[in-house]
C-alpha cells in the first residue's frame, strides 16, 4: 500500500532537505577562537650549564681514573683537551673549526669519546669572551645533546651525550 | 524586472562554503602546532632566542632577561645594555653591582620561600633561569654568571629556542 504511494508521488513532491550547519560554524568559530588566544608559537627549551663554585668537601683518598674533558672555544676554532685523572694520562688535543661541519666533527668525536667512557659525563667549556651567545648554544648542543638517537617516542631524557656542562672560564 | 507589491521575490543566499574550508584548515593547523608545555611563557619582543636541538621543556619564567639593550630581573630593569656590553662604572670584580644586589634579594626571597613551605629545595635556590638575546657576546653573558655566581647561583637554565625537528 504505501509502496505504491511512494511510487505515486511526483518529482516535485519531494520536501527540500537542506543541512543546518550553523551549530557547526559556532563551534568552529569557538575552537578558533580559543587556540588562537592560548596559542604559542615558539616552543622554549632549557640547556642546564653550571658555574664552578669553592667546596668545602674533603677530597677522596682514593680518586677514581676519569676522564677529564676540556673544549677552548674561540670564534673560530673549537679545541677538545682530554686526558685522564691518574697515569698513564694519554693527553689528547683535536682542532675543529667553528663552522657547522666543523661543529659537527666535533659533535662526532665527542660520540666516539662517549662510546669508549660511557661512565663520563662531564664537560668543562672555556670560551673567548668574543663568542656570540648563538654560536655558545650551538657547540653547547654538540656537547649535551647526542642527536642520532630517536626522540620521537616521547622519551627525552634518552638522548644526553655529556649532560654535565661547567662553564670553566666563569671564575674570579 | 521585479514589481513593488511583493509578486516576486529573490531568495539569496550567502556561501558560506569557502569560509568552513578556511576554518577548518585554520583549527587544523592551530590543533597541529598547539604546545603542551607545562609553562606558556612568551619571550620578551626586544630579544630573539638562539635555536638549539634540546628536548627539555621551560619550567619555570625566567627571572634574568637580558634584551638587546637592558637587563631586568623579575621584569624590573636593573641595568642598561650599550654596544653588548654595560657601563664600566656598574661593574665590579668582573661582576655587574646592581644586577648582584638584585640577585641577593631574589636568592634571599626564594630561600624563604623554600624555608617557609618546608621544601628541599635546595636546587631550585640556587638554579637562575637566563633568557637572552642570541647576539650578546659570552663577554656580557660571563659578566652575568659572575654576579650569579657571587649571590649564590651556581646553576643555570638557559632558555632557548626549540628547533622542530
Amino acid at each position: 500500500m504505501s509502496r505504491s504511494r511512494k511510487k505515486r508521488r511526483a518529482p516535485q513532491d519531494i520536501p527540500d532537505v537542506e543541512l543546518n550547519i550553523m551549530p557547526f560554524i559556532d563551534i568552529f568559530s569557538l575552537l578558533n577562537t580559543f587556540l588562537l588566544f592560548t596559542a604559542t608559537f615558539v616552543s622554549i627549551g632549557l640547556l642546564r650549564v653550571q658555574v664552578p663554585f669553592l667546596s668545602n668537601a674533603t677530597p677522596d683518598s682514593k680518586p677514581t681514573r676519569s676522564l677529564d674533558i676540556n673544549v677552548d672555544l674561540s670564534r673560530d676554532q673549537i679545541v677538545l683537551r682530554t686526558a685522564y685523572t691518574t697515569a698513564p694520562t694519554n693527553k689528547s688535543s683535536n682542532s675543529f673549526s667553528s663552522s657547522p661541519d666543523g661543529i659537527a666533527a666535533f659533535h662526532r668525536a665527542l660520540i666516539d669519546l662517549k662510546h669508549r667512557n660511557p661512565k663520563d659525563d662531564k664537560v668543562t667549556l672555556y670560551s673567548d669572551e668574543n663568542v656570540s651567545y648563538h654560536k655558545l648554544v650551538e657547540v653547547l648542543d654538540a656537547i649535551k645533546i647526542d642527536d642520532s638517537i630517536d626522540t620521537s617516542d616521547g622519551i627525552t631524557d634518552n638522548n644526553k651525550l655529556f649532560p654535565k656542562v661547567v662553564m670553566g672560564s666563569v671564575l674570579l | 524586472m521585479a514589481v513593488s507589491g511583493g509578486a516576486t521575490t529573490e531568495t539569496i543566499s550567502l556561501p558560506i562554503t569557502p569560509m568552513l574550508d578556511i576554518f577548518s584548515i585554520l583549527v587544523t593547523f592551530l590543533l597541529m602546532s598547539y604546545s603542551s608545555d607545562p609553562i606558556s611563557h612568551d619571550p620578551n619582543p626586544a630579544l630573539e632566542l638562539p635555536d638549539s636541538q634540546t628536548t627539555v621543556s621551560l619550567d619555570e619564567v625566567p627571572a634574568v632577561v637580558v634584551s638587546k639593550n637592558e637587563i631586568l630581573v623579575n621584569d624590573k630593569k636593573v641595568v642598561t645594555v650599550i654596544g653588548g656590553t654595560v657601563e664600566q662604572r656598574h661593574t665590579t670584580q668582573g661582576a655587574i653591582y646592581p644586577l648582584f644586589q638584585e640577585l641577593v634579594k631574589l636568592n634571599t626571597t626564594n630561600k624563604n620561600y623554600a624555608d617557609a613551605s618546608s621544601q628541599s629545595g635546595g636546587d631550585k635556590v640556587s638554579t637562575l633561569t637566563l633568557e637572552m638575546d642570541k647576539n650578546h657576546r659570552f663577554e656580557l653573558m660571563k659578566m652575568i654568571m659572575l654576579s650569579a655566581q657571587q649571590a649564590k647561583f651556581i646553576t643555570f637554565k638557559l632558555v632557548v629556542s626549540k628547533e622542530k625537528s
